[in-house]
């Protein structure tokens, strides 16, 4: 042995020096790659951190806690038929040095499009909500830029005890404001399981959900509702505004605040009016009625101008702005039997004047005839409301 | 005319003396070295340390992973020395046989200008292939062709870089963080982005005085503009560089960059100052371009070298599909470094004459010429310019 390294020392040392820098510095390499992915880890979790401690003023730690999620359905935002489930995807408890002072739930909620995942913040001690953030959505960015500070700054100081949870949405992003609604709902759901917080409710039958045709007021108070509530079956009609707030009386006296928040509550789950057509004036002296439907081009809407009759039971005249397009090759498939631009609007009213009772919508244009459906139905109501209902 | 020293024997050259000579040269080359590798690791290490995004002993990798580059190329030498060499088998002859073959730089210079994440097996493999294929095979210090270092870059360059963006790259922990940075360094978003725009290339890396101190991402040393700046100082004072090298590659550069800006109607000086600070080129126009052995030894051709490596840098830059292009830049120079020298020798030799104006044109004309391309091809790839000169579309 002793022969070989004084004959062979040299080599061995070189090739074992180059043989250790191999290995030991691919140790060193891959430690230091490894390294990357923990350092974003930490730094993702380090970011999340800083987000919802800022959702609580005085917060110093944040914490993970198990939780079994609550299975809650709900409709989609602006739909009566399709359901979804939202997902707990996190839940943390917030501290004030050693006091616990809120909890956080992590609730993937469903928006305009798809997923949106929102935390919301819950004061423990006051069961208000101390804020809200969005850590991730799928929605258009324009679309979902529209939510502006405003409307977040609705969450703050909300309480749970809102049995409706009176949040105004936001024009042109009805479906993702929606969309924190429901999040809000599964929110205080899981945190009712979690903590003990009793869900406020409210006896309350939705005896009637109607259109205002009243012309004086149905812009500001488009729907009436009809409701008989507590243990007295109290009965009370009500305005409500576009977002199914309470806007004033009708008969009996002003509900209560947590009435208020019920009827909300009901009307916004009804299918009985829809929120695509609504009045926009009426002069009675031109018996002009103007109308807006919600289209296929979301950002204008369609407008329809009706000259009543003057017995006040037909349509003498109307016309439409021309606000849906009709030049691509969507449209192709029906744009030049049907007449005049714009067709859809033009063909579904003409079949309403001429009496039909079952208004056809367009193939292809499925979303315009619908908006057009929709203000028809509202024209029709306000005709025989005029005319006495003869 | 010869030149002949006068005077009484001995006669000395001033390269025996004992504060002169390849030691001397190699010892102030490598306190050169010294501020940049010293700022690559406060970069990449110290810094990002203090800023608490890595642990102690990751701060300690930019250092020993430049280190080790060295030592690999050191431990290679060492045994092409012992396999090829009978009388180097002892530790005594193998020592002094690589004290005077400089073997730690090429190791260093290419850990110097590799990624921060290169694995070390990578820069094992570049060193392989910078000391031993790109010096020991032809012969060893003095006689090699190419610059070992850029040889081994090279190698790993094309072979490697996968491996390399896989194990992480360029971007130190603290970079990643940025997100206006992108995932891209100054030159990959130039070469990514193809507009010339200030808000663009260098905004999103803060201003130009973060290109100037370094703090932008990059190769582990090149972007240490400042350090680099006072190495070319320290090796122009000591006399171990030609000053003019450096400045007139940088200077090329600059002036064709400043016209490829104008032709993309940007006229301002930030882009070629941009451009200079970006990427590879001062390293490599301070420790590359003027190195002793694979570039020109006259100062003619030091000049014409110089001036090819700036024209051949935009071109690449601009033209080529990699960001960088001061590497290739220099490889393909070392190629011409004999004939350079050869012909710029006979021209200070003889001065202008009807032998060598042929020479002088020829060279002075491919110059210009491409020149010309790099501006027109670099405006054709970055603005309009080219539609309004529909022949030159045409030729080029």
């Amino acid at each position: 042995m002793k022969s070989f390294f004084n004959k062979h020392g040299l080599i061995t040392s070189l090739v074992l020096i180059i043989a250790l820098i191999f290995v030991g510095g691919g140790f060193y390499s891959r430690y230091m790659t490894n390294q990357i992915a923990i350092h974003e880890e930490e730094n993702k979790g380090g970011e999340l951190n800083a987000l919802f401690l800022s959702l609580f003023t005085g917060a110093t730690k944040v914490e993970e806690f198990e939780t079994t999620p609550v299975t809650v359905s709900y409709f989609k935002p602006l739909s009566s038929t399709d359901e979804y489930t939202p997902e707990l995807t996190g839940s943390y408890k917030v501290y004030n040095g050693t006091t616990e002072v809120g909890v956080i739930y992590v609730v993937t909620t469903f928006g305009k499009n798809a997923n949106l995942t929102v935390a919301y913040g819950i004061n423990l001690s006051d069961n208000t909500l101390s804020g809200v953030k969005v850590l991730s959505n799928e929605e258009t960015s324009s679309y979902f830029s529209a939510l502006g500070t405003t409307f977040y700054s609705q969450f703050a100081n909300k309480t749970l005890d809102d049995i409706g949870f009176s949040v105004d949405a936001v024009a042109g992003s009805t479906m993702s404001s929606k969309g924190f609604e429901t999040g809000m709902f599964y929110a205080r759901e899981q945190y009712a399981k979690d903590f003990g917080f009793e869900i406020p409710t409210i006896v309350m039958t939705l005896n009637s959900l109607t259109y205002n045709l009243d012309p004086l007021s149905f812009v500001d108070k488009p729907y009436v509702a009809d409701v008989t509530y507590g243990d007295e079956n109290t009965n009370v009609v009500v305005y409500l505004d576009s977002a199914f707030n309470y806007a004033g009386t009708v008969s009996g006296d002003e509900p209560a605040s947590d009435v208020q928040s019920g009827i909300k509550s009901y009307a916004s789950k009804s299918t009985e009016v829809s929120s695509i057509a609504a009045f926009v004036s009426y002069d009675s002296v031109t018996r002009t009625l103007v109308i807006s439907g919600k289209g296929y081009t979301t950002k204008k809407l369609i407008q329809g101008t009706f000259i009543l009759n003057t017995t006040l039971d037909g349509v003498e005249s109307f016309s439409y702005t021309e606000t849906e397009s009709y030049d691509n090759e969507y449209n192709d498939k029906y744009n030049h039997s049907l007449g005049e631009i714009p067709y859809v609007e033009n063909n579904l009213t003409n079949q309403y004047i001429n009496g039909e009772t079952e208004i056809d919508g367009v193939a292809g244009a499925s979303v315009t005839s619908n908006a057009i459906k929709n203000i028809i139905n509202l024209l029709d109501l306000f005709i025989n409301d005029q005319n006495g209902g003869e | 005319m010869a030149r002949f020293a006068n005077g009484k024997a001995p006669f000395l050259r001033s390269s025996d003396a004992r504060n002169s000579g390849t030691g001397i040269i190699m010892r102030d080359f490598m306190i050169g070295l010294l501020p940049v590798i010293l700022f690559a690791w406060y970069k990449n290490g110290i810094k990002v340390y203090i800023e608490g995004n890595i642990s102690f002993l990751e701060m300690l990798y930019p250092l020993l992973f430049i280190l080790l580059g060295g030592l690999i190329s050191t431990l290679f030498e060492g045994l092409f020395f012992y396999i090829t060499d009978k009388e180097v088998r002892n530790l005594k002859a193998l020592g002094k046989k690589l004290a005077v073959s400089y073997a730690a730089i090429p190791g260093l210079i290419l850990a110097m200008i590799a990624p921060l994440y290169t694995p070390i097996w990578v820069l094992m493999f570049g060193a392989f292939m910078g000391t031993i294929v790109g010096k020991m095979l032809f012969g060893g210090f003095g006689n090699n062709i190419f610059n070992p270092a850029l040889l081994g870059y090279v190698a790993i360059g094309f072979t490697m870089l996968g491996v390399i963006n896989n194990a992480g790259g360029a971007f130190n922990a603290s970079e990643v963080l940025v997100d206006a940075y992108a995932g891209a360094t100054p030159l990959g978003t130039l070469a990514g982005a193809k507009v010339i725009n200030y808000d663009t290339l260098v905004a999103p890396y803060g201003s130009l005085w973060n290109f100037l101190l370094g703090t932008i991402p990059g190769a582990l040393a090149e972007t240490g503009s400042l350090a680099i700046i006072i190495a070319y100082i320290w090796l122009a004072v000591r006399k171990v560089i030609k000053w003019f090298t450096p400045l007139i590659y940088v200077g090329t550069v600059f002036i064709l960059s400043w016209f490829i800006g104008i032709a993309a109607g940007e006229t301002g000086m930030w882009f070629p100052l941009y451009s200079i600070l970006s990427g590879g080129l001062l390293f490599g126009a301070v420790f590359m371009a003027t190195e002793p052995v694979t570039t020109p030894k006259n100062p003619l051709g030091k000049i014409v070298f110089a001036l090819f490596l700036g024209v051949l840098t935009v071109l690449f830059r601009f033209i080529g599909n990699l960001p960088e292009g001061v590497g290739t830049a220099i490889i393909v120079m070392n190629i011409f470094t004999m004939p350079i020298d050869k012909m710029t020798a006979v021209i200070r030799a003889q001065g202008i004459k009807k032998s060598t104006i042929v020479s002088i044109v020829g060279l002075a004309l491919f110059l210009i010429i491409l020149m010309v391309y790099a501006i027109v091809k670099g405006g054709n790839v970055y603005s309009a310019l080219i539609t309004f000169v529909p022949f030159i579309q045409g030729v080029l």
